[in-house]
C-alpha cells in the first residue's frame, strides 16, 4: 500500500473493515522509517516494540469490538519536545540525551486512551528554538520534497513524517509558527490551536504563554480529528480554559458561502517571494468561488509582533532553560568540582548555541533597569497586538495570508544569520502573541517546492477555521500530491 | 541615652499546615520523612511539568493578611525568582512580587501600632545535605520541602528595639496557631525570622514616630535565618551595639547580609559568591492572574477566630481580669478555650438572677485562679498539655462552690484538685472518700482548740505577750488536730475567744 495517501479517515475505515490490521500497517510504517530515516533524519527514537504491542492491542480490541475509537491503531509520530512515559525524550538537545521520563504529557495520554500507535519521536530544533531544525542537537531533518532543503521548524521532523509517509499523523508544537510554518514547507496540514484549548501538562516549555500542542496532518478532517482527541480543560495545566469541545468534523461541510475573510495586505509585501504571493492569489480565487467574501486590509502594527515575540520569547526561555542545572536529570558535567561548576558546566557542555543565544537575550530582557523598556514594553505591544485582532474578528470571519514568506530554503543557508531565520515567523508568530488559533494548508507549489496558505480565527473558533480550510482543501488538488522518495 | 535609635524591619516566613504543598498533590510533610519520597514531576522541577495552585493554602494566606488587617488585591500574580542553587528544583521560585495576596495592614506592639508591608504567597525550597558518598564527601538534595507553602510577612522599619521586636514575634507566633495555619515550631523551621536591621542619628526622640522612606538609614543590615525568639532578639542586640561602634569611630557599617552565631551569641558576615542579585522576577506564566480573592473576603473574614488580642480585651473588660491574668491565659488558644468552657458551664448552671456583671466576674476571677495558680503548677511540674488535663472546667467550678459554701476548706480544695488532675474522679466522691467535708459541729473546733492551747502554753504566753502572728501556728496545730476539715475564720475566732 502507499503509505503517503493515508489518511486517519482511510486508516479507521480500512481497520474496522479489515482491510488490514493495525500491526500490519505498523509494522509497512516501521519498514519505510528504515528505509528512509537514515537519509532524512525525521526520526530521533523509533518505538518497534510499543508500536507493535499498541498495535496488537488495537487489533484484538477489534475481534470484541465492532467499533473502535478513529485513532485507534493508527500510527503516530510525536515531536521529541513533548514527553512519554517510558520513552526517551530528548528535546532535540544533548543535554537530555538519555532523558526516560517517568511520567506522560496530557496530549500523548488523551491519544494513547483513543487507541494511538506510537511509531517514534521525531527531530526538531533544540527546545523547538528555530525555524529549520538546524538548531537540532542530532543533525538537520531533510524536506522529503527536496533532501537539500530543510524541511522548516521547529516541528521539522513531525512535517517530515507525514508529507514523506513515515506516520498518518504527527503532533507538533506551536509557539512562533513551529506547526504551521513547517508544515507549509513540506506540503501537509498544520493546526495551531488557540492557547488553553489544549493541555500543555508534559510540553518541555518554551515560552510558556505561546506553547500550544497541534496536530500535523494530510487532511484538515484528519486535523479537526486530532484536535477534538487532544482539546479540553485539564486539571494539570491551569491554563487550559473550561469550553466544551465541539465534534469539528460535524461541521467540516457546511457551505462558507457569505464567510467575511480578511485578506492580509501584508502578505504582497517586502521578503514575500513570488512564487507565494501567486499562490495566494490563486487560493483568494477559490475562495471566492466557493462564495466566500475577500477583503484586503492592512494590521500595520503586526510589524512589530516579531520584535515583541523575540524579547518576551527569549525572557520565558531564559526562565524555562533554568531547571537544566544538570542535578535532577540530564548531561551532568564530569570535570566540575564545585556546586557552581556543575551547574555552568553541565549546561555550558551540553546546551546547544542557539539555546544559549536566546537565555543570554532573555537574560538581558528581564534584568533589572532593562525590564521595563523591554519585558513590559514588549507585553504593551502583545496587548496592542490582541485588540488589533479582535477588533479584525468583529467584521470578519477569519484572516487569510501566507504561512511563510518564502519555501522550503537550502540547508546551511540562513543558519548563520539568525535574524534572517527569525523573520520565517514573520506571518506566524503574531498568531501566538494573540494565542488565536490559525491553520496551514497546501495552496500551490513555488520552485517545485510546497507553499502554505494561512488561515487564522478568532480565539476558541478553531471551527470556522476548520471549515473554511476543508472547504479550500476540497476544490483544490495540493493535498493529493506527494513527494517522491530516493529509496537508495 | 544612647544617641542612636535603631530601625528594625522584619519579614518572617511561616510554612503552612496544609495537607499537600502549594503547587502540586504530594504530601507537604517534610520532617523526618525519608528523602525525596514526597516527590513529584512538579516539585521536581522536571521537564514540561506545571504548578496547579493549592487553595486552601491561598486561603490561610488571606487568614493571616485579614487577622493582621490587611487590605485584599483584586488581582494577584505569582512571579517567578530567579536564582541558581541545586536545592530550587526549576531553577526560579513562585513567589508573589508586584501584586501579593494582602497588603497594608498593622499590629499593635506595646502601644504602638507596627505597620505590615505585606502578606503573600510563595514555596520553599529543597534541603541540601553534606556527607559522604562512596568515600568521597558529597552533597545530597531532598526535595520533600520542595514546593511546601510559605508565607511571607513583612513589616515596614517600625520597630525601635529588641523588645519590640520578640513581642511581634511571639504575637505573630500565636496569632498564626490561633488561626490553625501553622504550627509555628521554630526548631522544626516551620517559622523563621529575618531582620533589617540600621541605627539612626537623631536629636529628636524618634522610637514613636513613623518614618518614611527617604528618612531611612543610608545602610542596612540584613540578618538571616533566625530561628528562634532569642537568636532574633540576640541578633538585633548585637547588631544595635556593633553598629553603634562603627558609626561612633565615624563610619557606615557596610550594606551586607549576615548570620546568627548561636554559640558566640553574635552576628557574623555571610560571604556571599554573587554580590548583587538580580532575581529577573517576571509573573508566572503558568498561572493566570488570580482574582478571586475578594469575592470571598467577607467569607473568610467570617471564618476567623477572636484573635489572640481581641480575646485578652474582652476577658479585661467583659471579666475584669488583669492583664496580666488575661495574658496568661490568651497565650494557648487551647487555654483559653478551656477557660471560656468553664466560663461557659457557669452561666448555664447560675440562675438568671444572679447573672449579673459583678457575679459573673467574680466567678471568673476565681476560676483564673485555679488556672493560673494550681493548674499551671500541676501542669508546669508534669509537662501536661492542657488537651491531655483530666480535671474538667465544670469540676474546678464545684470546687469553687464547696469553698464558698464553706463545706471544704481552701487547703482541702487543693488536695481534691491534685487528686482530680492526677487521677481523674469526680469531686463528691473524692471529699466524700478522703472525709474532707469541713466540721459543721463548734463543740468539736471548740474542743480540738482547748486541746491545742494546753498542749502549747509557750506559744500561749507569746501571744498574750503581744507575738500576734503565733495566731497562724496555733490555728495549723488546730487544722492538724481536725484533720484539715476545720474553717480556718472559725478556729480563729474561738482562739481569740478562749484566749
Amino acid at each position: 500500500m502507499d503509505l503517503k495517501t493515508q489518511t486517519i479517515s482511510s486508516v479507521h475505515k480500512a481497520i474496522q473493515d479489515k482491510e488490514f490490521s493495525s500491526v500490519e500497517l505498523t509494522q509497512e510504517y516501521l519498514d519505510d522509517i528504515k528505509k528512509f530515516n537514515k537519509d532524512l533524519n525525521i526520526y530521533l527514537t523509533v518505538t518497534e516494540n510499543e508500536a507493535i504491542a499498541q498495535a496488537k492491542e488495537v487489533d484484538e480490541n477489534l475481534r470484541e469490538n465492532s467499533n473502535i475509537p478513529v485513532l485507534a491503531g493508527v500510527p503516530a509520530a510525536i515531536k521529541d519536545i513533548i514527553v512519554t512515559k517510558d520513552i526517551r525524550t530528548t528535546a532535540s538537545s544533548k543535554i537530555l540525551e538519555n532523558f526516560i521520563p517517568p511520567y506522560e504529557s496530557t496530549t500523548t495520554d488523551r491519544l494513547k486512551k483513543q487507541g494511538m500507535v506510537i511509531l517514534g519521536k521525531t527531530n526538531c530544533d533544540a527546545f523547538a528554538f528555530g525555524a529549520s531544525t538546524e538548531n537540532s542537537g542530532y543533525g538537520v531533518t531533510h524536506n522529503p520534497w527536496n533532501i537539500n532543503k530543510v524541511p522548516g521548524g521547529s516541528s521539522g521532523g513531525s512535517a517530515a513524517a507525514v508529507a514523506a509517509g513515515l506516520a498518518t499523523y504527527s503532533i507538533g508544537t506551536d509557539t512562533g509558527g513551529s506547526i504551521r510554518q513547517p508544515a507549509a514547507l513540506c506540503g501537509v496540514v498544520g493546526m495551531k490551536l488557540t492557547y488553553g484549548r489544549a493541555s500543555r501538562f508534559g510540553l518541555i516549555a518554551m515560552a510558556s504563554s505561546f506553547d500550544t500542542p497541534g496536530p500535523i496532518t494530510k487532511t484538515v478532517e484528519d486535523a479537526a480529528i486530532v484536535t477534538q482527541a487532544i482539546s479540553g480543560l485539564d486539571p494539570k495545566d491551569a491554563t487550559t480554559v473550561d469550553l466544551p469541545v465541539p465534534d469539528y468534523t460535524k461541521f467540516l461541510n457546511q457551505s462558507i458561502k457569505g464567510k467575511k475573510i480578511a485578506l492580509l495586505g501584508e502578505s504582497f509585501g517586502d521578503g514575500v517571494e513570488h512564487g507565494v504571493k501567486t499562490s495566494i492569489e490563486q487560493s483568494v480565487k477559490v475562495l471566492e468561488q466557493l462564495g466566500a467574501v475577500v477583503t484586503t486590509i492592512s494590521l500595520p502594527e503586526l510589524q512589530y509582533g516579531i520584535a515583541a515575540y523575540y524579547i518576551l520569547v527569549p525572557s520565558e526561555i531564559s526562565s524555562n532553560m533554568s531547571r537544566f542545572d544538570g542535578v535532577r536529570f540530564g548531561h551532568q558535567s564530569d570535570k566540575a568540582k564545585s556546586l557552581f561548576e556543575l551547574q555552568t558546566f553541565s549546561r555550558g557542555e551540553a546546551l546547544e548555541d542557539e539555546v544559549k543565544r536566546r537565555i543570554m537575550l532573555g537574560n538581558y530582557a528581564l534584568s533589572s533597569g532593562y525590564y521595563d523598556a523591554y519585558y513590559l514594553k514588549a507585553a504593551k505591544v502583545r496587548t496592542v497586538i490582541k485588540q488589533e485582532f479582535e477588533k479584525t474578528f468583529e467584521k470578519f470571519d477569519a484572516i487569510i495570508c501566507p504561512t511563510s514568506p518564502t519555501v522550503a530554503f537550502d540547508i546551511g543557508s540562513k543558519s548563520d544569520d539568525p535574524l534572517a531565520m527569525y523573520l520565517a515567523d514573520i506571518f506566524t508568530c503574531p498568531v501566538n502573541i494573540a494565542g488565536i488559533p490559525a491553520i496551514s494548508v497546501p495552496c500551490g507549489f513555488s520552485e517545485k517546492l510546497p507553499v502554505g496558505l494561512q488561515i487564522i480565527g478568532k480565539a476558541f473558533d478553531e471551527r470556522t477555521v476548520f471549515q473554511i480550510a476543508h472547504a479550500y482543501e476540497q476544490n483544490t488538488q495540493w493535498h493529493t500530491i506527494y513527494p517522491e522518495l530516493e529509496d537508495k | 541615652m544612647s544617641k542612636y535609635t535603631p530601625i528594625i524591619g522584619l519579614e518572617v516566613h511561616v510554612e503552612l499546615n496544609t495537607k499537600t504543598k502549594m503547587f502540586c498533590s504530594c504530601s507537604a510533610e517534610h520532617f523526618n520523612v525519608p528523602p525525596n519520597t514526597h516527590t513529584c514531576p512538579t516539585c521536581l522541577g522536571l521537564p514540561g511539568a506545571l504548578p496547579t495552585v493549592n487553595k486552601k493554602a491561598s486561603e490561610y494566606c488571606l487568614k493571616i493578611g485579614l487577622a493582621l488587617g490587611c487590605s485584599l488585591l483584586d488581582n494577584a500574580v505569582f512571579a517567578r525568582k530567579h536564582y541558581a542553587y541545586p536545592d530550587l528544583a526549576k531553577g526560579y521560585q513562585l513567589t508573589q512580587y508586584e501584586l501579593p495576596f494582602c497588603v497594608n495592614g498593622q499590629i499593635k506592639i506595646g502601644d504602638r501600632d507596627i505597620r505590615i508591608k505585606r502578606v503573600h504567597m510563595e514555596e520553599d525550597t529543597g534541603k541540601l545535605q553534606h556527607g559522604n558518598h562512596q568515600g568521597k564527601s558529597a552533597s545530597f538534595v531532598d526535595f520533600n520541602r520542595s514546593g511546601v507553602p510559605l508565607v511571607e510577612i513583612v513589616t515596614e522599619a517600625d520597630f525601635r528595639s529588641a523588645e519590640e521586636v520578640e513581642e511581634y514575634a511571639r504575637k505573630l507566633q500565636q496569632l498564626m496557631r490561633y488561626l490553625g495555619v501553622s504550627s509555628a515550631d521554630m526548631d522544626k523551621g516551620s517559622m523563621r525570622f529575618e531582620a533589617n536591621i540600621s541605627l539612626i542619628q537623631t536629636e529628636d526622640d524618634i522610637s514613636n514616630k513613623i518614618l518614611d522612606d527617604s528618612q531611612l538609614p543610608k545602610y542596612k543590615i540584613e540578618v538571616k535565618n533566625l530561628n528562634s525568639f532569642k537568636a532574633l532578639a540576640g541578633s538585633v542586640k548585637h547588631e544595635v551595639k556593633s553598629q553603634a561602634e562603627i558609626l561612633d569611630s565615624g563610619k557606615l557599617p557596610p550594606q551586607e547580609t549576615k548570620g546568627w552565631d548561636d554559640i558566640k551569641q553574635q552576628t557574623y558576615s555571610q560571604r556571599e559568591k554573587e554580590e548583587a542579585h538580580d532575581y529577573r522576577y517576571f509573573p508566572d506564566p503558568d498561572i493566570s492572574p488570580m482574582n478571586w480573592m475578594t469575592k470571598e473576603e467577607s467569607r473568610l473574614k467570617s471564618e476567623l477566630p477572636e484573635l489572640p488580642w481581641d480575646k485578652k480585651s474582652r476577658y479585661m473588660t467583659d471579666l475584669g481580669l488583669s492583664e496580666y491574668d488575661a495574658s496568661l491565659l490568651i497565650e494557648d488558644k487551647n487555654l483559653a478555650k478551656y477557660f471560656e468552657l468553664g466560663i461557659s458551664d457557669c452561666h448555664s448552671e447560675l440562675s438568671e438572677e444572679s447573672q449579673t456583671p459583678e457575679s459573673k466576674k467574680q466567678i471568673a476571677k476565681k476560676l483564673t485562679n485555679w488556672i493560673n495558680g494550681e493548674l499551671a503548677r500541676l501542669r508546669n511540674e508534669t509537662s501536661t498539655d492542657i488537651s491531655d488535663v483530666k480535671i474538667k472546667p465544670s469540676q474546678i467550678l464545684q470546687i469553687i462552690s464547696l469553698v464558698d459554701s464553706q463545706k471544704i476548706s481552701g487547703t482541702n480544695a487543693k488536695l481534691v484538685f491534685e487528686s482530680i488532675f492526677t487521677n481523674g474522679g469526680d469531686v463528691d466522691t473524692i471529699v466524700k472518700e478522703k472525709g474532707l467535708e469541713q466540721i459543721q459541729d463548734t463543740a468539736a473546733v471548740e474542743t480540738a482548740v482547748k486541746n491545742v492551747l494546753e498542749a502549747q502554753p509557750k506559744a500561749v504566753a507569746d501571744y498574750r505577750a503581744g507575738k500576734e502572728t503565733v495566731i497562724m501556728f496555733l490555728i495549723g496545730m488546730v487544722m492538724k488536730e481536725l484533720k484539715g476539715k476545720g474553717n480556718t475564720e472559725e478556729i480563729k475566732e474561738i482562739i481569740k475567744k478562749i484566749i
